[in-house]
């Protein structure tokens, strides 16, 4: 079970490009699924994060969370600014400077402290 | 603890009225006041209005919601729901597909309730999957 201080320390990594901070709550085998993405095994994710945190600052910000027994919903924010371009973008070109503000609902699987199963759906393209 | 917005069975016991078309045993879940709002995009104010578009949809389809996964809190409610859809006639328009009498479309979304005193206030809905992707 993942607490909401977890959770919170968890996005507060993520938001600093503490990729051990935040990478030690996926699970060897946690599987993320979201916008296209379809992400197997701890390293890929990391890897994908390296890829996009090399091109652009993502911050998240969450809105609300739910935790229930094997798992929690969050409402994320999340904003992109390019720092560098990326014409190929999987969420449209992107030139430096440029930013996203989209608007996710998140269901996370949880087994013991480790995320199991990420998903992730787009509400709103916010800008 | 604090105390959950609603139970697991109320929740439960609002998607069966709705998948029985029993109008008055899911417009008791609304508040007067409250706010839909589909894929971020429409946005439907009030449980008339509501109940009205519902009835639209549900004219021409039949609309069956399981929920596969549920979560309360204090203040809101966080849902999986799979949704299929079976055509009762052609409706080219209505759905993110054109179907024909008979066709049906599935999708799975990803819906955050707002509660105040046991009824919903706002239902925010994101499309996570559909058979037509």
């Amino acid at each position: 079970m993942i607490t909401p201080a977890q959770f919170a320390d968890y996005m507060d990594a993520f938001n600093r490009n503490d990729f051990d901070g935040f990478s030690k709550y996926y699970a060897e085998d946690v599987l993320f699924q979201g916008r296209g993405r379809h992400l197997v095994g701890r390293q890929a994710i990391i890897d994908f994060y390296r890829m996009v945190k090399d091109r652009m600052e993502e911050t998240i910000v969450v809105h609300h969370a739910y935790f229930g027994d094997d798992g929690f919903a969050a409402e994320l924010e999340t904003t992109l600014k390019a720092t560098k371009d990326w014409p190929d973008f999987f969420g449209g070109p992107m030139k430096v400077g440029d930013v996203k503000r989209s608007a996710n609902f998140v269901f996370y699987l949880v087994r013991g402290d480790k995320f199991v199963h990420i998903r992730s759906a787009n509400f709103a393209q916010l800008t | 603890m604090a105390e959950l917005c609603m139970t697991d069975a109320d929740f439960r016991a609002y998607l069966d009225a709705f998948n029985r078309d029993d109008y008055a045993g899911f417009r008791k879940y609304y508040a007067d006041d409250v706010l839909l709002v589909l894929g971020g995009k429409r946005e439907l104010k009030g449980a008339e209005t509501i109940i009205e578009f519902y009835r639209g949809v549900k004219g021409k389809t039949h609309r069956l919601i399981a929920a596969n996964r549920v979560i309360i809190g204090v203040d809101g409610i966080a849902a999986e729901l799979a949704s299929t859809f079976t055509a009762l006639e052609d409706v080219p328009d209505l759905l993110a597909v054109p179907l024909k009498k008979g066709e049906s479309y599935s999708h799975v979304t990803f819906a955050l309730y707002d509660v105040k005193d046991g009824k919903f206030t706002r239902i925010r809905s994101a499309r996570y999957w559909s058979d037509a992707e």
